[in-house]
């Protein structure tokens, strides 16, 4: 009888512990500032040029980090309870974006809601060609089936991707629509000056056949005119075998193919090992903002790649046309 | 003088035909004036008309204006009734639709579908344990020693019902036989004050392994001590669970979920459900490390079950859990690096006794009774994984004998899909109860599956 009586204390002061916090919730702090997270620092960069001194936002993924990969970590969860607006990527990039999702109880972002922002919407996606009647499995590899997802790595999405937050703003905080407009203004004044200067110095360069690690940059050789003719994958998201490095090193000695590039998130050491075999430069090159120290904002991240690139291919002695 | 003449003439012959000039024109200025007129009164009437349907605009948009003023109060009052904090779940989502829409949405596949294949081929030494089968030994039989077997079948069917809830079905066949429902269940996801609750059947949630399928756990099989106080394939029965989030002021993560279950033994009553709360923290140390610890409790009535140990009324069996989980995966190397090692302590108290022969009760006792199982794991390169696993356990029905178990394994990831796993393993067994003889080993190659969609799991 005394465990019982034990027991029955026990569960009523649990549950009147439980009651008192979850009664203490129902006030949200109040803040001048809207609340943001973001699924990744670009998106994190674009929002703060957007929303300027009115939105305090943060990313719940590092720029060096594999976005694909993502552990749904409960403290995310926490972060996007009191959240005004989430902003991903789409595209079937953040599976693990649902689960925080549903965990953060917070009926403000879930998708369908005005805080809930994704960004590709209205960017002119690559990939799987669905209506050529391709057909798409997972022999192919970890492929995504809406297109691929690396979207931000051309700079005219990027305005693509402020329209969209900037939309996204404006319906949760109309009174601050001119202001919100203006900063979208400059944006795109900054992305188009920038762009011109951009592709003055990566046109002598156009048409250089490059390998890269993963499919990460459909989007920027598109925009600035490299070709990336093999990947050191074997297919998205599935390790390399000896059989295709030995492949891929014969193919870059044939065609004489000098450059390397890779994400700060793969392993150098079959880079290097190709490297050794062909002469080849392997450039780590972040593809996202924070993926190495120098690149603090989405306009840092082309500067910093497009810098990178032509002086590897200098050295190279890749000449401009 | 003659030249005074001609001034003269022309003087005389302008004023005789004068008037004759100014008759003529006379006559062109009296049809451009009416012609004026005309035009002057064409444009009288059209800017009538034009002030006219200003007018009517005017007083068309005075009275909207009117109309507006008049239901400005309604919509303040209707925005505050869709503001109140209790409406927020359901205020800003459109009207569910009416009628079932199940069929359309299972055309256009608008849920998760896969299929996870779990295959075994298993060799033991010495032959099959001596103690299997054997009256009255607590010692679990291994129905899956020595053969090869495609152990599991699960199918999962996972998605959104509306946008208020979401729906999870998983259903298994074992080795080839009858489909059960592992899970099924609803959840609700946006309830007042951050509230969640699901119905159905579900693992429950004691401890941290629990909720984790077979097929998907880091080992072949689950530990001793979950196989021993929570059921052969772990604890799942049909019941309510309601979860918060707890808050507090360093925002860590703290969950404290409370269900109550119906349990699945032979002849259970209504009285006899289980109660069950489980509290869970996580801690973010690093970007690359965090601590999980979990505190779990149930309590249930066991005196209508048909367990032969007991006989007399309001008995009892109460169970408390900790699990502990650390984990180390720095997000910049994730696809090559990660380490994670795993806790949970199990601790249970259960009322036995028997009657004698004239009724009375006799052999009064409680049954205190302990297991706990550690396992660490770390990431060799992008596919390789090596970890250890030692397990612990008494029995809920019988505090005397125990076994322990050490299972070092090696699990390749093919891709994100398929997985192969090798495992060996050593177990003993302690008993007062009986004799055992030496302990027995397996070796176990695993092969897991997985087509279709499947949702990521829960950290």
């Amino acid at each position: 009888m005394l465990k019982e009586k034990i027991l029955q204390s026990v569960t009523i002061l649990s549950f009147s512990i439980f009651l008192f916090f979850v009664l203490l919730n129902t006030g949200n702090a109040s803040a001048n500032k809207l609340n943001i997270i973001t699924t990744s620092t670009d998106l994190r960069s674009i929002t703060e040029f957007i929303g300027g001194g009115k939105v305090e936002v943060e990313s719940i993924t590092q720029g060096y980090a594999n976005p694909h990969q993502v552990d749904p970590k409960p403290s995310f969860m926490v972060r996007l309870s009191k959240a005004d607006v989430f902003i991903r990527i789409g595209l079937d990039l953040e599976p693990w974006a649902l689960l925080l999702i549903d965990g953060a109880r917070n009926p403000r972002i879930r998708f369908g809601e005005p805080g809930h922002i994704i960004a590709s919407v209205g960017v002119d996606i690559q990939g799987p060609d669905l209506q050529a009647g391709t057909m798409i499995d997972r022999s192919l590899g970890d492929i995504h089936i809406y297109g691929n997802p690396h979207y931000w790595l051309d700079p005219l999405n990027g305005k693509i991707i402020a329209q969209n937050i900037l939309e996204g703003l404006k319906r949760i905080s109309p009174e601050n629509a001119e202001y919100f407009n203006e900063n979208k203004r400059l944006f795109d004044r900054e992305i188009d000056t920038r762009l011109s200067r951009w592709q003055e110095k990566m046109k002598p360069y156009s048409g250089t056949n490059i390998v890269a690690y993963h499919r990460s940059w459909p989007y920027f050789s598109k925009r600035f005119g490299i070709n990336v003719v093999d990947y050191v994958e074997l297919k998205p998201g599935i390790a390399p075998s000896p059989a295709h490095i030995a492949a891929l090193v014969k193919k870059i000695n044939a065609e004489g193919i000098k450059v390397i590039i890779k994400e700060p998130c793969y392993e150098n050491k079959i880079p290097n090992f190709i490297s050794s075999k062909t002469g080849t430069s392997v450039l780590t090159l972040p593809v996202s903002v924070e993926g190495v120290k120098e690149v603090k904002d989405y306009f840092d991240l082309f500067d910093y790649i497009i810098d990178n690139l032509i002086s590897t291919f200098t050295k190279q002695g890749i000449t401009p046309k | 003088m003659r030249k005074v003449f001609i001034y003269l003439y022309f003087i005389m012959s302008f004023f005789i035909f004068m008037p004759e000039i100014v008759l003529a024109n006379q006559d062109t200025l009296n049809q451009e004036v009416k012609e004026l007129k005309s035009l002057i009164m064409e444009m009288r009437n059209d800017y009538e008309t034009r002030i006219n349907d200003m007018q009517m605009k005017i007083v068309k948009l005075e009275e909207q204006k009117s109309i507006e003023a008049d239901e400005a109060p309604l919509e303040k009052e209707l925005e505050l009734l869709f503001n109140d904090s209790e409406e927020q779940a359901v205020s800003s989502v459109p009207a569910a639709p009416g009628g079932f829409t199940g069929g359309t949405m299972l055309r256009n596949l608008m849920m998760d579908v896969s299929v996870i294949g779990d295959s075994i081929a298993n060799v033991t030494w010495p032959e099959k344990s001596i103690d299997e089968g054997r009256a009255g030994s607590p010692f679990a039989e291994n129905e899956f020693a020595d053969r090869i077997s495609l152990r599991e079948v699960e199918l999962g069917l996972q998605g959104v019902l509306d946008p208020y809830a979401r729906a999870d079905f998983f259903l298994t066949a074992e080795d080839g036989g009858e489909i059960s429902i592992e899970e099924g269940f609803v959840t609700w996801l946006y309830l007042p004050f951050g509230i969640q609750a699901k119905t159905g059947i579900f693992r429950t949630n004691f401890g941290k392994m629990n909720k984790t399928h077979r097929p998907e756990i880091d080992q072949i099989d689950y530990p001793r001590p979950i196989k021993n106080f929570l059921g052969e394939e772990g604890q799942k029965e049909p019941g309510i669970s309601i979860s918060g989030l707890i808050p507090n002021p360093w925002d860590i993560y703290s969950e404290l979920t409370v269900e109550i279950l119906t349990p699945s033994d032979v002849g259970v009553k209504g009285k006899d459900q289980i109660y069950l709360a489980h509290l869970k923290n996580f801690f973010a140390i690093t970007d690359s490390s965090s601590i999980e610890l979990g505190f779990s409790f149930q309590t249930r009535d066991i005196s209508d079950t048909v367990d032969a140990t007991l006989t007399k009324g309001n008995f009892r069996q109460t169970m408390e859990g900790v699990d502990l989980t650390f984990r180390w995966d720095p997000p910049g190397q994730k696809l090559y690096k990660s380490f994670i090692w795993q806790t949970e302590f199990f601790a249970s108290q259960r009322e036995a006794g028997s009657f004698d022969d004239d009724g009375f009760t006799q052999d009064v006792k409680d049954i205190n009774s302990l297991g706990f199982y550690t396992f660490g794991e770390y990431q060799l390169t992008r596919r390789l994984f090596a970890g250890v696993r030692f397990d612990y356990s008494q029995f809920p029905t019988n505090d005397k004998d125990s076994e322990w178990a050490i299972s070092p394994y090696l699990t390749f990831w093919q891709s994100e899909f398929s997985r192969l796993r090798l495992e060996y393993s050593h177990k003993e067994r302690n008993s007062v109860t009986m004799p055992v003889e030496e302990g027995d080993n397996a070796l176990t190659l695993q092969a897991t599956f997985t087509i279709g969609s499947h949702r990521p799991h829960p950290f």
